[in-house]
């Protein structure tokens, strides 16, 4: 499976990931994702109200790149859960690239691929339930704690 | 719960083995070392599955989560051929819902163009 077309084309990935993925940090940190801001949005959540497990992933990331970590929460739990486990994936599958070592098939041991769908769908059904300890799963706002950052933030908007 | 970490320990002992055999073996032809590196080698995709169900389009990624995790279960029962398909139909669905994320935005631009047009 590892041929070395298969490993030439990862190094690629990861040439592209490293070029790509500053600039959207950069930019996810820098430009707050609003309802009239121009990042796409959630398809289905355009086409059906409700929330996809992703909805407010993009809030989530722009609110924990400017440390608030509170709201970053409030907008996806889910991802900001899973952000450390895609991070240590992404870090080892990296680090064999650089060293020149083929990375293993599987990044993740066998069992998170269980959990993964449990959570993932039980996340999605509970953050679409309009009661209340359920409703707190959905994407919202909270009262900006710090009103100084954020007029930093907005100043040339 | 010891069962489970056993099998886990089993399970990184043995990746553990496979990786440094690979380094060992590097891009040898010889076929023992070929099967060796097949048996460890079958992707699940369940990093990209993920990746797309969270951060573009949820249907087919949940697909691509489900094949990714029949690929882990075909392995451990030693159906190579069966966790090789799997993993195939993983890695097609992690494109499809990439693809069809990607065509959603590019609609909604389109849309949004017109539509700023008129």
């Amino acid at each position: 499976m590892a041929t070395a077309k298969d490993l030439q084309r990862q190094r690629l990935l990861l040439v592209l990931g490293l070029l790509a993925g500053p600039l959207t940090v950069f930019a996810l940190a820098r430009f707050p994702p609003t309802a009239d801001s121009w990042y796409p949005g959630c398809m289905f959540h355009r086409l059906t109200g409700l929330h996809c497990p992703g909805c407010g992933a993009t809030r989530c990331v722009h609110a924990l790149l400017n440390g608030r970590l509170l709201q970053a929460v409030a907008y996806n739990p889910l991802l900001l859960a899973l952000l450390p486990v895609l991070a240590y994936a992404g870090v080892r599958w990296a680090i064999d690239i650089l060293r020149g070592i083929a990375p293993p098939a599987r990044l993740l041991p066998a069992w998170t691929s269980r959990v993964v769908i449990v959570v993932v769908l039980a996340f999605w059904l509970a953050r679409n339930l309009p009661w209340h300890p359920f409703s707190l799963l959905a994407p919202h706002e909270l009262a900006p704690p710090v009103p100084a950052v954020v007029d930093s933030q907005a100043r040339s908007d | 719960m010891s069962g489970d970490y056993q099998d886990e320990d089993d399970y990184q002992a043995e990746q553990r083995a496979r990786r440094r055999a690979e380094r060992d073996y590097g891009d040898d032809d010889d076929y023992d070392s070929l099967a060796r590196r097949d048996i460890g080698n079958v992707p699940n995709y369940l990093v990209p599955a993920i990746l797309v169900t969270l951060l573009c389009c949820w249907p087919a990624g949940i697909v691509a989560i489900v094949y990714a995790a029949q690929v882990d279960g075909k392995m451990r029962s030693g159906d190579y051929a069966a966790a090789r398909s799997a993993s195939n139909n993983a890695k097609i669905w992690c494109w499809v819902s990439f693809g069809g994320g990607l065509l959603a935005i590019v609609g909604w631009i389109g849309v949004a163009v017109v539509a700023g047009l008129s």
